[in-house]
């Protein structure tokens, strides 16, 4: 059962503690209310004050009193604790004192004699509005607990994402993200694996918020992991060990996804595995926006590959394997739908050919540049457009081209 | 600072002369701004358009539908919709039949203004914890369920 509200009488008359013991007999023993009682200002704020005791909820107090008076009291009762609420007892008619109680904050009067119906109608209005009140101010504190949790989940999750990219002779890589809200189920990664090669990859997981980040961490953890055993297979493959297939990659990442993935999500997946000294990549592609590759001259097009199914949909499906090679001065852009989906306040799209576009017809000379004056380009055609899915883009530039 | 929207009911078109007259100031300023109605049935008709009505202001006597009634009939409008009861002076039966139905507040005619802006001041500070309150629980519904 519920504990009994707190209420606190103030009277100089001792009376009144006999009277209230005695009509209020019924609610005190169904344990509703129970009383506490103090004979002035100073006494009441003195009971307020006390730690340890059960708080007190509300408090009935008549006017006159000797050390403080209740019109006093009301007006010092929100510094001890703004959320009592305060009822005050005034001779019947005695308008003057009751709309100054009023006004000082009383959240209602009853007159002498008191009414006993109405006090109990007064008492439990009171208490009512004091519940609904806490209830909401609980809420509150909550939102805001879940607020710097959020905020907090926002941070692990931008610093799993790799924030210094290796540097090369023969290569420069950059990439960045910025999620829609507190946290983002898009990601990238970038994977050393010795011997002038790396894994790059760029994903999308379906929904937003805590799910879509909660399901973008297992994933990204899988796939690195999964990239690493495979690139790496020791003596288990002996011969094969450099034999690089991402499309195996995505296969297995695929099916350890498809356990206990309860709340069916998937996530698409751009993965490639670049040998730096020759430009060589391998790659598969889970359902994911097909990447771009700008020339040494200024042109552009779209990497050639057939999308596959997103990870997390279909077990057994066997992803395709391609083989490309990006040639000095090229820079190849992994992106997420939020680039090319990003919307402006007339709903229009940014769209492929902007993405296509983005330097211009001029040469790419920096993965950094590229990669920003994307973000940037996208800013500005959005404009005060919301953003409603999480902008990810990774930019790999191969050395050498004319500069 | 955003204007409070006030519903004033009574049946008497003189009062609303007077309160624009003696509030002119907060008026101007954009501190309230009035609306009016001759009695309970206009003043829900009034709740029910989409007016940002924030705080009512009734009498009791009214043709129609009184002031009693309105005040039990508001809480399906808005539950968060502070009223205030105005009555003869020292009415205390009514006064406390309007306060046990759940009138946040009172006054007495004549109207004192200046108790008047206390009292829609006061009103105003608690609505506006209510409404900070729950808009704090909606955004946590949807932001825990997103």
């Amino acid at each position: 059962m519920e504990e009994p509200h707190r209420i606190l009488v103030v009277d100089d008359e001792p009376d009144l503690e006999q009277l209230v013991l005695q009509r209020m007999r019924r609610e005190i023993r169904r344990g509703r209310y129970s009383f506490v009682f103090a004979r002035n200002g100073v006494e009441a704020l003195e009971r307020l004050n006390e730690n340890g005791g059960d708080p007190i909820d509300m408090v009935l107090t008549d006017i006159n009193m000797p050390e403080m008076d209740g019109l006093t009291l009301l007006k010092q009762i929100p510094s001890v604790d703004p959320n009592v609420r305060s009822v005050v007892v005034s001779a019947y008619g005695d308008m003057k004192n009751i709309r100054t109680a009023m006004n000082r904050g009383a959240f209602d009067f009853v007159t002498k004699p008191i009414d006993f119906e109405d006090l109990r109608i007064t008492i439990d209005r009171t208490l009512e509005h004091l519940a609904m009140l806490r209830e909401a101010l609980e809420a509150r504190d909550k939102l805001v607990a879940l607020r710097s949790d959020l905020d907090l989940a926002s941070k692990m999750q931008q610093s799993i994402l790799p924030t210094k990219f290796p540097e090369s002779p023969d290569y420069e890589i950059y990439a960045g993200m910025v999620p829609a809200r507190d946290v983002g189920g898009d990601f990238f990664d970038v994977i050393n694996l010795g011997d002038d090669r790396i894994g790059i990859t760029v994903a999308d997981v379906s929904g937003k918020g805590v799910p879509a980040a909660l399901f973008m961490m297992s994933s990204r953890t899988l796939l690195n992991s999964v990239a690493v055993a495979r690139a790496n297979p020791g003596e288990v493959l002996g011969e094969v060990n450099r034999l690089l297939r991402p499309g195996d990659v995505l296969s297995e990442v695929n099916r350890l996804l498809q356990e206990n993935n309860e709340a069916a999500m998937f996530v698409t997946v751009f993965f490639a595995f670049f040998e730096s000294k020759t430009g060589d990549m391998v790659y598969a592609n889970g359902g994911h926006n097909p990447p771009v590759i700008i020339h040494a001259d200024g042109s552009s097009s779209l990497l050639a590959q057939q999308p596959g199914v997103a990870l997390g949909i279909a077990p057994e499906f066997s992803y395709d394997m391609y083989n490309a090679t990006l040639a000095p001065g090229e820079a190849l852009i992994l992106y997420t739908d939020g680039v090319t989906e990003a919307e402006n306040v007339k709903t229009e799209q940014f769209g492929l050919d902007r993405l296509l576009g983005i330097l211009g017809g001029a040469s790419p000379s920096s993965a950094k540049e590229i990669n920003d004056k994307i973000f940037d380009a996208v800013k500005e055609f959005a404009g005060r457009a919301p953003q409603f899915d999480d902008i990810t883009c990774l930019t790999l530039y191969r050395r050498g081209g004319s500069e | 600072m955003e204007t409070c929207r006030i519903l004033v009911v009574d049946d008497e078109p003189d009062l609303e002369d007077l309160v624009n007259q003696r509030m002119r100031r907060e008026i101007r300023s954009g501190r309230y701004s009035f609306v009016y109605a001759r009695n309970g049935v206009e003043a829900l008709e009034c709740l029910s358009g989409d007016n940002g009505i924030d705080i009512v202001i009734t009498d009791i006597n009214m043709p129609e539908m009184d002031g009693l009634t309105l005040l039990e009939q508001i809480p399906a409008y808005d539950p968060k919709l502070r009223c205030v009861i105005v009555s003869a002076y020292g009415d205390m039966k009514n006064i406390r039949t309007a306060m046990n139905r759940g009138a946040f507040d009172f006054l007495n005619k004549p109207i004192d203004f200046e108790d008047l802006r206390n009292t829609i001041d006061k009103s105003m500070k608690h609505l506006g914890e209510i409404r900070e309150a729950f808009e704090a629980r909606d955004k946590m519904l949807t932001e825990g369920r997103s």
